[in-house]
């Protein structure tokens, strides 16, 4: 007979075992795209190589613990059970945080067995290593790389899972559970970076010489992922031990949070079996039926994607309100307002709204093909040919409006800020422009295919990703071939400019072509991973 | 196979028709060969236990699956070639249809109005007057009743001539479904409308059923009006040895037995009591209600010496 | 008119509801002439299909119980029988015949039976005339 802990730690290794091999994964992948660099900056470019993905999927990989009981409805299950909520929250917080932690420690060791056959292979990275070593800053002062990479990742996703998964607690689905997480996280941080920039200059100073940076220290302590970074801050002697101490209680805390929150309120979201009476609202009319099944869908689309668009400009907004701060607090002598603000602009709705292109894009069919949903619009005489192409052009057109218009308008003022050497006019705009409209869409349509065959929120984000850096890496590979097979010695720059514009366009053509071929075929026949019968 | 219609007029098409149609999943066989006519104007009970094949006929007659073989024509038409003109003319509502809950009755009422080309939209209000349903809530704030009554809005504002129910009243308590059966009768065949219907609740779908189809193992195992049915399906109480001397007379559907007696549900009761009064046999007769019928078209034991077994009865000789 | 239907129950839903209709007519609850509900209206107040509803009532006006008049509706007969009434005998038969079943079962003669009878007879708050003709002068 197993104990409880054993029958709790078999069910949470079953279901984090796939994720676990894709964070593996995805970090493999990532570490190889860096591996051809030189030497010198090898470790540095591995230790961003492995950084970089752990930290989103960290928090993707938090909002499941959190809420995919919930989501898939087997919380009542749970909680009919004779386990304490605790108990359950407990195991699945340790696995979370271990299917995190554990592909990084797989990539040490591998480095380090490969280290280790260094002096057999003849090859020495080991000033690349050092070098690496000191750039890292990691707060915990060990002189190893690894122990210091190991130790910055472990702070950075302990931080960040312990701060989503305790706000995300008692969502209804992973998708509201990391809106809410990614909010409270982006708000935290442009607080302290607000905070920052409005203090900086001679006032941050007086403040750091006169202890201002405890406040700063301790500020960063508490930020999610923010003791990794705040070595700098710890200028006065006690304030390490402290700052250390200040991390372990929050994030205790958090932790303890979370474990007691796990599983309760769960009435709140029963559909209340009150009769919603007439009374209540006195509207007694219809308005007209929507003019054309064009309309029609277009306006369910425009509606559902929506707030997500506005969420991604209200971050913009956000972003920008700190760029007119810093502008105004540091670089107010040497930039032009309208040029500081039109780059932070551009730079904002080039990122968040990216981002937002592929949660929109997850969002177009996500809902429209789970198993509930599914026959409601198969049994209407709707056309899954319309179906698929309206929606997804409503979807296109309004990330389309909402981020790029802006960018492509906001193209011109940014090249002439910029320094001249590296745009010649026109027609590189032109092409920035193209480029930029065409990611947008790449972006878009790998989205839409891979929620329609996966149609699952986390596994899309993941595997979009994942998607999006196995077609680079795909072209990459290809124009190596390609040099290869015709030992012509120009294809080595074939993806340099100016040349390289077009190879890129082409390719994210070629994707966005095969995607929606893709997509639509999965619509309209109904391939896909199917979750119920 | 094609039989003639035997009331009404004679060169009307049937609403529904399947013929033989096959159906496996993976390596299950679900539908066997089923065969099946819904006159036009009748309300049909579609009758089966659960996961007998009941949801998986009804997708088929939408389009929603394809099926390995036979035909199905539904007003005429193939479900698996003309789906969407099929749907503009037919009513559909799901068991536990579940729909956007981000949207307001009237929107959705908006929404779906422009695929149907015969969508009347008056009669879309009148119908959510009727049923008091508040057009300003959002369905995810509706009670499971008022679902069902949306659905049901939506399955009939564009004045299909077929209405397809695939267990509409689960999960009902009995004063919604009495309320479900109520406005089926006076929205649905007080318009004349063909009503398909599927359920395992047979106590609510007698009052309201003209005919009754019983599928079992992937075919159907009868199909009668209700009336006809209890005429037909009775149970005979005989003695033991009179029985065995008679089975061949009889249909059996189930055989139990005690000491001396069998007790005997058979179809085709009127004939067999004829045939067993002419050889002189004395026996009972029990009126079975539907439910008991059903079980013994799809639970019954045909085979009467797996019966009782007495020591006594284990010894002698089994006859 | 208050008419119950037992679902589930062996008798079919038409004979249940005929019988309830001639016993209200029996006991003068529906008087002579009285309007009856249309087909429809009591089909959807005890949601039951309109064809047994018109089943019944076509049955009953075959037995004269009931008369429809074109235009107007389905109403009692005026020269409605009390007691002569196929549904009721029919019913009767049914139920003497289990009793008889019984009797026979529990190894009762049948002049005991009829023993049984006189003594239910007497018991009846009711005095029931012997024939025809002593209902007409009583």
């Amino acid at each position: 007979m197993r104990t409880i802990w054993q029958s709790l730690a078999w069910k949470e290794w079953h279901e984090h075992k796939w994720k676990l091999a894709a964070i593996l994964a995805i970090v493999i992948a990532c570490v190889a795209m860096v591996l051809k660099n030189t030497e010198s900056s090898l470790f540095s470019n591995i230790q961003v190589a492995i950084l970089l993905p752990i930290i989103p999927l960290s928090v993707l990989v938090a909002t499941s613990t959190a809420t995919s009981e919930r989501s898939r409805g087997t919380l009542p299950f749970l909680a009919s059970l004779p386990i304490s909520r605790r108990k359950v929250a407990t195991v699945k917080l340790l696995f979370g945080i271990g299917s995190c932690l554990l592909p990084v420690l797989f990539i040490l060791l591998a480095i380090y067995g490969w280290s280790l056959s260094w002096d057999a292979l003849g090859v020495d990275y080991r000033t690349s290593l050092t070098v690496a070593a000191r750039n890292l800053r990691e707060p915990l002062d060990f002189g190893n790389w690894y122990l210091a990479l190991g130790s910055a990742v472990t702070l950075w996703v302990v931080s960040l899972f312990l701060w989503t998964a305790a706000i995300g607690a008692n969502r209804a689905d992973e998708v509201s559970a990391a809106a809410v997480a990614l909010s409270v996280i982006a708000s935290i941080w442009l607080g302290l970076i607000g905070i920052g920039v409005w203090l900086s200059d001679d006032q941050l100073d007086k403040w750091l010489g006169q202890g201002g940076a405890w406040l700063a220290a301790l500020a960063f302590a508490i930020a999610p992922g923010g003791f990794s970074l705040s070595k700098e801050l710890w200028v006065l002697g006690w304030l390490a031990p402290a700052a250390l101490l200040l991390f372990v209680v929050v994030h205790s805390t958090l932790a303890v949070c979370f474990v007691r929150h796990f599983g309760r309120d769960g009435d709140r979201f029963i559909r209340s079996h009150q009769t919603a009476t007439r009374d209540s609202q006195q509207i007694d009319w219809l308005g007209p039926p929507r003019q054309s099944w064009l309309t029609a869908i277009a306006w369910k689309q425009l509606r559902e994607s929506g707030p997500v668009v506005g969420a991604g400009i209200g971050g913009i907004a956000a972003i920008l309100g700190f760029a007119i701060l810093a502008w105004a607090r540091t670089v107010r002598n040497d930039v032009d307002l309208r040029d500081f603000i039109s780059t932070a602009l551009f730079f904002g709705c080039l990122y968040l709204g990216g981002f937002t292109t592929l949660v929109v894009g997850i969002g177009v069919f996500l809902r429209d093909l789970s198993p509930e949903l599914h026959t409601f619009w198969r049994s209407r005489p709707i056309s899954p040919n319309a179906w698929y192409w309206i929606k997804c052009a409503t979807g296109l057109t309004i990330v389309f409006m909402a981020f790029q218009l802006p960018m492509l308008l906001l193209l011109p003022v940014v090249a002439s800020a910029q320094q001249a050497q590296h745009f010649n006019g026109t027609p590189d705009l032109l092409r920035i422009g193209m480029l930029g409209v065409a990611v947008f869409i790449t972006v878009f349509s790998i989205a839409v295919a891979v929620t329609c065959l996966m149609r699952n929120a986390v596994y899309a984000t993941v595997l979009s990703i994942l998607a999006m850096y196995g077609g680079t890496m795909l072209l990459v590979a290809a124009v190596y071939c390609y040099q290869l097979i015709t030992l012509d010695e120009r294809a080595k720059y074939l993806l340099d400019e100016p040349q390289g514009t077009w190879v890129w366009l082409a390719a994210m053509m070629f994707a966005t072509v095969l995607a929606n071929f893709v997509a639509w075929l999965a619509l309209r026949n109904d391939w896909g991973r199917k979750s119920r019968y | 196979m094609s039989t003639p219609v035997t009331s009404g007029n004679s060169t009307s098409d049937s609403a529904i028709d399947l013929q033989a149609v096959y159906k496996s999943f993976r390596r299950t066989e679900v539908l066997r060969g089923v065969t099946l006519r819904v006159e036009r104007g009748k309300t049909f009970a579609f009758l089966g236990r659960n996961a007998s094949g009941k949801t998986t006929t009804i997708r088929m007659l939408l389009g929603l699956l394809k099926r390995d073989d036979g035909a199905i024509r539904v007003l005429g038409l193939d479900p698996q070639r003309e789906p969407l003109e099929l749907r503009r003319r037919v009513g559909y509502l799901a068991e536990d249809q579940t729909m956007y809950g981000w949207m307001k009755i009237g929107e959705i009422l908006r929404f779906v109005a422009p695929f149907y080309p015969t969508w009347d939209h008056e009669l879309a209000l009148k119908y959510v007057r009727d049923f008091e349903l508040p057009i300003a809530t959002k369905i995810k704030h509706l009670s499971k009743g008022q679902n069902v009554r949306l659905g049901l809005v939506l399955a009939l504002a564009h004045r299909p001539e077929l209405v397809i129910l695939d267990d509409p009243a689960l999960g009902l308590d009995p004063i919604m479904r009495k309320q479900f059966n109520r406005d089926l009768i006076t929205h649905l065949q007080g318009e004349g409308r063909t009503v398909f219907y599927s359920s395992h609740l047979l106590y609510e779908v007698e009052p309201v059923a003209d005919e009754v189809a019983i599928l079992d193992e992937g075919r159907i195992v009868r199909q009668a009006d209700t009336e006809t049915l209890r005429r037909d399906v009775k149970q005979l109480i005989l003695g033991r040895e009179a029985f065995v001397a008679n089975r061949r007379l009889l249909s059996v559907l189930d055989a139990r037995s005690d000491d001396e007696r069998m007790v005997v549900a058979v179809d085709g009761a009127a004939k067999a009591m004829e045939l067993l009064r002419y050889e002189g046999v004395e026996f009972q007769v029990v009126d079975l209600n539907l439910d008991e019928i059903f079980e013994a078209f799809v639970a019954g034991r045909r085979d009467d010496t797996a019966a009782s077994a007495t020591p006594q009865a284990m010894l002698e000789p089994s006859a | 008119m208050f008419l119950r239907i037992e679902k589930g129950s062996a008798v079919p839903i038409s004979r249940q509801i005929a019988e309830q209709i001639a016993t209200l007519c029996a006991s003068g609850t529906l008087s002579p002439g009285e309007r009856l509900p249309s087909v429809r209206e009591l089909a959807r107040e005890l949601a039951v299909n309109q064809n047994t509803i018109l089943r019944v009532y076509e049955r009953l006006v075959g037995e004269e119980l009931l008369e429809m008049r074109h235009g107007q509706g389905t109403f009692v007969a005026a020269r409605a029988k009390r007691g002569q009434l196929a549904v009721h005998r029919e019913r009767l038969v049914d139920e003497l015949r289990q009793i008889a079943r019984q009797a026979v079962g529990l190894g009762l003669t049948s002049d005991e039976l009829h023993e049984l009878l006189a003594e239910g007879l007497d018991g009846v708050e009711q005095p029931i005339p012997a024939n025809a003709h002593e209902e007409q002068t009583s």
